[in-house]
Parts: structure tokens; sequence; C-alpha cells
């Protein structure tokens, strides 16, 4: 896996935020991830972990960054800089899946057509359905696909946005507090289910939780360290907090 | 991934659009349909109010515009207008139809149907094929020995259609005696009260030319009236005097001294020769003329009044006229006519050549008609047929030949009088009638006329034009301008009132899509993670907008046909008797008196989407301004 290259390298990436006179800045040392990664960010609210997943999900521009390259599948590396909205749009059509705490499923389409979204917008529908077909299979929510979102439970509507982030086939798959909103066996079952389908495909993952448990099934965990500088400055820094790795031991607990 | 082209993929991005765009609304059908019932809401009135200018408003003002009375132009008082006036008249584009009329005094008659019943005092107007107040109120028109009525003179008389009326001219004789002469005519249709609310016969023109002539005491032979005949006089420019011995020089000039004739020449005796083919061994000839115009009988019995005694010869002048002749089985051929009427004194004077002798007075009938031919041309006894142009048209008529030759190889002699008759041609229209066995002067011109307008937009083009001729007429200028000034208003108001209707709808619109786009931030901010460009999503509410107010459109468009079918047959009698005429008497008349033309729909439906995307485009920048982080931001 180290000889080919990560998914993400970030370097020295850092973004300054400012917010109702308070400034916050998230510096990334040093990021890498590889297809097939299992990656955990764990940290309380405010520490950054959604403008990191904003910075990866292509949706916030970095301040400044000495590398922030994204290689997805071509052989050739995605600079983020300087690219405009339609180029991002792109991107992230063709090679990021999203799941969000709530699913984030349109509520005026069926599964179905939820799950077939991704790849309708790719102008795939055809092979975008056998996925879609096979995806529902495996989460086991076929008997579900005509349904309307509002009409599923919580676990359902988090299995329905699995298969959608997965349905075209992308290289990463970002999962935002996937499980908060179900009970713990079902978040178990639902996160197994979703490494399990990352694994087989190959795909980078990367889930934001608070849920420290959840957060130990990945391989790699990422944290912050931040201080509140002053009443208007708060900076934090991202950092591999992997239980064995090199650069653990260094690291604080969070709090 | 896919080996779809650009465009190909763009296309189905903009299908995926369309199709989230439908299904949003469809999943919100309520929503929606309260949308298209409030655009419905707006529209329908609106299309109700275009209906009705295009149906009510349209028949009512046709009913105006179209009514022949409204683009009639009569002149106010009489005067001569002759033949050539009213040919100009016609050839102008603004006219339709022009026709002649006669003195007022000479149009009116007494008519009754019958016998038993009394007599109605009718003014009779002339017509002809193309008459828009007869043709456009559905009137036959009326051909010789039949005439049309309005309907007041229908309703005196007490005839319909098809029946029979007799009318009756009267003239006062010199004596004081009434003369009374009539006709029968039979009554082709009745015009409606619409055409005219007096009482009016109309017939062609001839039987109005042959009441007046009648009134001028001239006689018709057509009907058989009794009268004077309009005959056509000789007029000469000159009279050629010849006398045994030479006058003296205060008797030469007397000759020019009142008597009509300014100019005195001497001429030889080979002038009179060459001139009028007299050959004389002797004589003295004088040649009297006049300047400028032509001069009639009474000024040769002047100048013969004053050579009383003097055994004068009197020859009447008129230069060579030019004439076609065609001799029966031959070509036609030119020559030259020269009057010459020689009388016992000049035959006293032993002229060397034999000339032509016409009869006792030469005055009319077959005397006047004769002709001596040079030698060869044709047999003494044959008829030729003479045509002459002057100023006023060509006449032409039979001649009888004589057995004396003309003088000149290519000239013919002809009595004097009737080279006079010749030479009146130029200042007059002079017609053969041999029935009547004379010359008659054809009419000069009319007095009076009827015009026609085009439509009614060209009435005050048309009164300018007679006021610029010092004509001054009778028009309804001034209802047509109140008229097409009330139209005019009209327009204006519905147009305000759309306006202010499709501002109402952009607004209704403006704010439900809004508040739409609003309530699904989050859904834009979904759709911008799974990766549409704010462009593609840009389309989202401007198709919403599309198909929410297509929907609003045909809503209203089924509405007001069923309202507008329902109206229609509940209103138009109604209508109808308001108006007097069925709407379907109008030229292009509306299908109801509630009704869209068909290129109005076309252009609602093209003026809705226009109007919705205008709606759409706020509700439209705002989705496109939606951050994808926002999303990520709520959870």
């Amino acid at each position: 896996m180290a000889d080919s290259l990560p998914v993400y390298r970030l370097r020295q990436v850092s973004k300054l935020r400012e917010k109702g006179g308070h400034a916050f800045e998230l510096t990334v040392n040093s990021l890498d991830i590889f297809a097939g990664d299992f990656v955990a960010v764990v940290g309380p609210s405010g520490c950054g972990k959604s403008t990191l997943l904003d910075l990866l999900a292509l949706v916030l521009t970095p301040s400044s960054a000495e590398q922030f390259s994204i290689s997805a599948g071509e052989s050739q590396s995605f600079a983020v800089a300087g690219k405009n909205d339609v180029e991002l749009a792109e991107f992230r059509k063709r090679n990021l899946g999203y799941i969000l705490q709530t699913g984030g499923l349109l509520p005026f389409l069926s599964v179905w057509e939820n799950v077939l979204l991704p790849s309708l917008i790719n102008g795939d529908g055809a092979t975008g359905k056998t996925k879609a077909l096979e995806l529902l299979g495996s989460l086991q929510i076929e008997e579900q696909r005509n349904k309307k979102p509002q009409f599923l439970s919580g676990g359902q509507r988090q299995r329905v946005a699995i298969a959608r982030a997965l349905v075209h086939s992308p290289s990463i798959v970002l999962a935002d507090e996937p499980t908060a909103a179900v009970d713990r066996d079902t978040a178990l079952e639902i996160l197994d289910q979703l490494t399990d389908l990352t694994r087989r495909q190959n795909v980078a993952l990367l889930m934001v939780t608070h849920d420290l448990e959840l957060a130990a099934k990945a391989q790699r965990i990422f944290t912050f360290q931040w201080k509140r500088t002053s009443s208007t400055f708060t900076e934090s820094r991202c950092f591999e907090c992997t239980p064995g790795s090199s650069s653990a031991k260094d690291t604080r607990a969070p709090r | 991934m896919t080996a779809d082209s650009p465009m190909l993929l763009s296309f189905k991005r903009k299908a995926t659009v369309f199709w989230l765009a439908v299904s949003d609304l469809k999943h919100e059908w309520i929503l929606s349909a309260c949308m298209v019932l409030s655009i419905m809401a707006v529209l329908s009135p609106l299309l109700f109010l275009f209906g009705l200018k295009h149906g009510l408003i349209t028949i009512y003002t046709r009913h105006i515009t179209e009514n022949p009375i409204n683009r009639e132009i009569r002149p106010l008082s009489s005067r001569l207008y002759e033949k050539e006036w009213f040919q100009e008249l016609r050839k102008r584009p603004d006219t339709v139809f022009v026709i002649p009329n006669t003195r007022l005094i000479a149009a009116t008659v007494r008519a009754r149907a019958k016998e038993s019943t009394g007599k109605v005092e009718l003014e009779l107007v002339p017509t002809a094929e193309g008459d828009p107040l007869l043709a456009d109120n559905g009137t036959p028109i009326p051909a010789s020995g039949e005439c049309v009525l309005t309907h007041l003179a229908a309703e005196k008389l007490a005839v319909k259609a098809g029946q029979s009326i007799t009318i009756e001219a009267n003239r006062l004789t010199a004596r004081g005696k009434s003369e009374i002469v009539t006709t029968k005519l039979q009554v082709k249709g009745v015009l409606p009260i619409r055409a005219s609310s007096r009482r009016l016969i109309f017939t062609p023109l001839p039987l109005l030319e042959s009441i007046e002539r009648f009134k001028d005491g001239m006689a018709v032979a057509k009907y058989g009236w009794p009268g004077k005949l309009p005959r056509a006089l000789p007029r000469y420019t000159g009279v050629v005097v010849i006398t045994p011995r030479q006058l003296d020089k205060i008797r030469r000039q007397h000759l020019i001294v009142v008597t009509g004739f300014t100019r005195l020449e001497e001429w030889s005796l080979r002038d009179l020769l060459e001139k009028r083919g007299v050959r004389l061994e002797k004589g003295n000839v004088l040649f009297l003329s006049t300047r400028s115009s032509l001069v009639d009988k009474s000024s040769i019995r002047n100048v013969r009044n004053r050579l009383r005694g003097k055994r004068a010869v009197l020859l009447p002048y008129v230069p060579a006229l030019e004439a076609h002749l065609q001799v029966a089985g031959k070509e036609g051929a030119k020559l030259s006519l020269y009057g010459v009427s020689p009388d016992k004194s000049l035959e006293e004077l032993n002229p060397k050549d034999e000339l032509p002798r016409w009869g006792s007075s030469g005055d009319s009938g077959s005397e006047l008609l004769q002709i001596a031919l040079p030698r060869g041309m044709a047999q003494a006894g044959e008829k030729v047929v003479v045509r002459v142009q002057g100023g006023h048209g060509i006449l032409e008529f039979p001649a009888t030949v004589v057995s004396v030759p003309s003088p000149f190889p290519s000239g013919a002699l002809i009595p004097g009088r009737l080279a006079g008759i010749l030479k009146l041609l130029d200042k007059r229209e002079v017609r053969s009638a041999p029935d009547e066995g004379a010359f008659l002067l054809s009419r000069k011109g009319y007095s009076s006329f009827r015009v026609y307008a085009k439509t009614i937009h060209e009435v005050d083009g048309l009164r300018r034009f007679f006021e610029n001729q010092s004509i001054p007429v009778r028009s309804q200028v001034q209802k047509i301008a109140s008229v097409l000034q009330l139209t005019g208003y009209l327009d204006l108001i519905y147009l305000l009132i759309a306006a202010v209707a499709i501002l109402g709808t952009i607004t209704a619109m403006m704010a439900s899509l809004y508040a739409s786009v609003e309530r699904k931030r989050r859904e834009w901010g979904v759709l911008r993670l799974i990766g549409l460009s704010g462009v593609a999503l840009f389309r989202f509410p401007i198709y919403q907008g599309g198909i929410l107010a297509l929907g609003g459109l045909l809503l209203s468009i089924g509405l007001f046909e069923i309202l507008s079918s329902i109206s229609d047959p509940l209103f138009r009698p109604y209508v109808e008797q308001l108006l007097g005429f069925p709407i379907t008497a109008l030229r292009n008349s509306p299908r109801g008196i509630c009704t869209i033309p068909a290129p109005y729909y076309a252009a609602s439906f093209a003026l809705t989407l226009v109007v919705s995307c205008v709606a759409s485009i706020i509700a439209a920048r705002r989705v496109q301004g939606v951050d994808p982080a926002e999303v990520l931001r709520d959870e």
C-alpha cells in the first residue's frame, strides 16, 4: 500500500476561519490516507473536525497549504489549489461519497432514486442500477427501495446513505457521525457493513465521530490539540494518534 | 467512466436536474397544487378580460368601424364634377367605391306600391356593383329596372323584397302645367335600419340621369318620356365670305365689329381652292375668324345681316379635321374632312367643279350624314363609317357617299354643319344618336357624388383631399376619432391591467419559489456535495417555476374555455339584439363574445415561460449561492 499514491496527501495545510469576532485556525502538519484505509477523526465539538471534513470534501479551500493533493485512481494526483467551483464539483461528483449524520437523503426521492442519484449525475445510470441493486442487497434494504426516506427508520436511512455514497464507485467515502442517530447495537452493525463494503471496494473511508468505541474500530485515528490563545483566537492542530503509531507518543489525549 | 460525449453528458445532467425538479414538485404535490391554483387565480380573470376584449369589444368596434355609413363621404354643396375627376378619384388607393350623383332636386321622386295606396316621397340614390352600403349589409345590387329600399322606405311603402313599386317624377312645363312620368321597379332588397335612417331608394345611375334629364325638360327615349333633345349644335372657328364685288374698307371693318369675329384676312381665289376645294373664276374672298373661342350660328347670322344685298356667299369654316374612314370590305383609310355647304348664291358664281348639294337644309338626319369622297374610294350611295377624335373623346357615325367626288385627292367634303358638330368635340362629349336622328350632347359631368374610404382610418385623409379642392364634405370624422380614441384607451387599460396581473404573478411565484428554496437549503447542500455544480442547481427553481406557471396557464385556459362556452350562448342573443344584427355578419367576425384568437394562446405560453423565468431567478440565485459546507455545519 505504501508504494501506491496516497488518496489524500496534506502537508502544512491550514485554514483560518472567523465567525462572530472569533477566529479559529486549524493546522494539519501531515496527513496521508491510502486506498482501503479506515481512518477515524475524533474530538469534541469545536475542535476543528468539521473544518477538516470540509477541507477534505473540497467544499472549503485552505488558507495556505504546502501540499494538498488527492489521487483518485488516476496516476496524476489532483492538486486542490486554484480549482474553481465547477472543477471541484466535478471531482466530488466522481470520486467522493458522503454519508451525513442523518443520512442527508433527498426527501422527494425514493430510496431507489436516492441511491441511484450519484450515478445519474455522473451520466452512468446503467452501471449504477446494477451497483445499486447489489448494494441494497448487501445492506439488506431491498424491500425499502420504493419508500420515501421519511418512512424509514434511522438505521435504514443510514444504510441507504451508505449505498448512495458507494453507488458510483468513489475512491473516498467521508462519513460525518454516520451512526450518531441510531442506537449502539445498530451503530455497530452499520459500521461493520460500511467497513466491509469499503474494504471490499478498496475505498478510503474517513469517519468523523466523537464516539471513541467506534473510533477504536478504525485502523488509524486522528485527533486535535487546541489552545485558546486569546479571547478571540483559538488554534488547533490535527495529528495522528493511532495506538502504536510513531506519532502517538508525543500527543496528549483530548480532553 | 463512460465514454459519453460532453454534450450528451450535459444533456443527461440537465435531464437529471429536471427530473429532480419534477420529483420535488410531485413529492410536495399539495403545495405544488396550491401554487398552480394561485397562478391560475391571477391568470384566469386576465384571460377572461382578454377574451372580452377580443370578443365583445372587438364586435362593438367592428360594428362601428365596418359600418359603411362611417366610411361614407358626400359633398355638402353641388358643383360640376367632370368624368375625368371621377376617374382620378377612383384611382386613389384610399377609396373603394366612387359613384357620381345627380342634383338633389332631380333625385326626389314619389313612389307607391299599389294604385290604392298613397304616394311616398323618396330620395333616389345611385348605386353600382361594389357599393359597400349595400354589399356590407347583405343586400343585392339592383340592376336596371330594380331597386333597393332602406328599411324606413320599405316600411312606409309596406313592401318587401320581391314586390314591385312604381316611381314617378314630375316637371313643370313653361306654361306651368305639371307633367308626370312613371316607371316600375322591382324591389331586390331592403337595407337594415343600421344602413340608413332615411327614406332612400337605390337604383343604377342611368335611371337618375334619365330623371334629371326629364326634369330639365329633355326627352328620354329609353322610357319614352317626351321633351327636347340635347342636340349638339355646330361651332365654327371662322367664316369664308365671297362677294362678287369688292367691299369698301368701312364695310369690311364693320364685319368684325360685334359680330363675334375679331380677325379679317383677304384670301385669293387660290386660297379658296386649296382650303375649301371651291374653284372660282372671279369673286372677292374674305376670311373672318376669331382668335380664341368657337362661334356659333348667331355670329354667322350677324355677318349675313351686315352683308344684306351684297349677294354674298357665306361658308362657315372649321379647319380640316383628321378622320378615319371605314368602307365596307376595304381597309380603313385616313383622310381630312372639309366642311363645305354650297348654297344657291355660290352657284350663281359659277364654280368650275361641281360641288355636292347636301340637300335642302343639311340640318339633321340622313341629310347631315353625307360625305363626298375622292374618286374611286367608294360607290355613290354606299355607307361608310367615319371616326373622328376630338378633345372630348371619339365620335363614330355612318355617312352616305354622294355621287359628286371630292376635289381633294386625300380629303373628303362633308356638310359644313357636320364639320361644326365634329369641331364641338374639342369642347364637349358628343354622341351619335341615329334613333333620334341627331348628334346629342353627352353629360358634361355630375353635381354630386358618394365615396367610401377603404377603412375608417382613411376617411380623414380623404376629407382633407376634398377640402383642399374647396369641396366641403360631410363625413363621420368626429365619430371615427372618438371610436378610435376609445379603442386606444381600452387597449391602454388592458395593457395596464395585464401589466399589473403579470407583476402580481411574478411576485406570487417569486415568493413561493423563494420560500420553497429556503425550506430546502439542506437538500441543496446535499446535492452540491454529491457533485451538482451551482450552475446545474440554478436551473432547479427555473424548471419548477416553468412547470408551475404552465400548469397554472393550462388550468386557466381550461377554465376560460369552459366559461366562455357557457357564457357565449347565454349572452349572444342579448348582444345581437343590442347591435341589431348577427355577429357573424361582421367581416372576420370573432368566434364568440368571449374568445381568444389562437396566436394569443401561443403568445401567452411564451409570455408565461418568460414570466416564470423572471420569477424564478431570485430563488435560483439563492440555490446557486448555497454553500455545501452549510449542510455539514448543521449536522
